[in-house]
């Protein structure tokens, strides 16, 4: 698949968190990686809502004078294990921010690239093991 | 507004918006709410002929209580701790109205099901709802081959140095996809 994550775990099976007494709690609207469940909470509308790294195809930071533009892309349709799986479902495939805070944006940014890959090349092995 | 029944006041209690963490003080009656922000400035009137109803959900940024309004999309109220609950609940009955709690989807997951329902997307992942939008706050939406983009205008009075403004939300909705149907 496109994303690496058919091979391994079942993307549909994801699951960031069980419980909301889990997910950490912030003061701050920006995104955050929470290394521990392999997630990003990103903030929309007053809630951060997490999305599974394995959901990320890939993440972008792109720098307009005084600000950056965060941008992700996400896995969505047939190429996607959930979406082979649930043909009717809606899928998030884009998310865009714009932050005044550029090093916070290049930070985050490499984070999320770093898990990504990290968690994708990892399943990637489960996967190799198990056949 | 005169004083309804058992008027109650809540402190740091944040309107929830696509960025800008406006914090303020909610004045709550069975009259209806206002929110004031704290300092100066912004203010947010709901009069009672104007609630539909109350959903409320434990987030990882305290309670938020959701209001639906009959004029139009939901406005949601955040940073309430478990016990303001049952004083809530009081004001609602009050209105005869009830407040429906409901679980928020932290799964993880980026699919599910878009609707729009009474002014507000509401994305929904396994029955659960991850987040509520109120369309007026929309600039634009563009709708594609099997896709539909909301853009939302860049407001540089909100949101603080440590805060993401969302821009861009572009869902993937296949021909098959039952969502965005008027509810």
């Amino acid at each position: 698949g496109s994303s690496g994550v058919a091979a391994g775990r079942k993307a549909s099976a994801l699951e960031s968190y069980k419980s909301i007494d889990e997910v950490p709690s912030t003061r701050e609207l920006a995104i955050q990686v929470d290394q521990k469940n392999e997630s990003l909470l990103v903030p929309i509308y007053g809630l951060m809502v997490p999305f599974h790294i394995l959901t990320v195809k890939n993440v972008s930071n792109n720098q307009d004078g005084d600000h950056a533009y965060i941008r992700l892309n996400f896995n969505f349709g047939p190429t996607f294990e959930p979406g082979m799986k649930f043909p009717q479902a809606t899928f998030l495939k884009e998310l865009s921010y714009r932050t005044s805070d550029t090093r916070h944006a290049t930070k985050v940014v490499q984070e999320i690239k770093v898990l990504r890959s990290s968690v994708s090349q990892r399943e990637k092995e489960r996967a190799e093991r198990a056949t | 507004m005169s004083e309804g029944t058992g008027s109650q006041q809540y402190g740091n209690i944040i309107l929830a918006h696509r960025s800008g963490t406006s914090s303020g003080n909610l004045r709550v009656s069975s009259n209806g709410f206002t929110w004031k922000k704290a300092g100066a400035g912004k203010s947010v009137e709901i009069q009672r002929g104007d609630i539909d109803g109350f959903v409320w959900s434990k987030s990882s940024r305290g309670c938020q209580l959701t209001v639906k309004r009959s004029s139009g999309p939901v406005t949601q109220f955040l940073g309430f701790i478990d016990k303001d609950l049952s004083n809530l609940r009081e004001v609602a009955s009050a209105m005869n109205k009830d407040i429906e709690e409901e679980a928020l989807s932290i799964s993880g997951r980026n699919w599910g099901n878009a609707t729009v329902e009474d002014g507000t997307l509401v994305f929904r992942v396994g029955q659960k709802p991850a987040f509520r939008i109120p369309l007026k706050d929309v600039g634009q939406v563009q709708l594609g081959r099997e896709e539909v983009t909301l853009e939302f205008p860049v407001d540089d009075t909100a949101g603080g140095d440590n805060e993401d403004a969302l821009t861009d939300m572009v869902f993937y909705v296949p021909k098959e996809a039952t969502g965005f149907n008027e509810n």
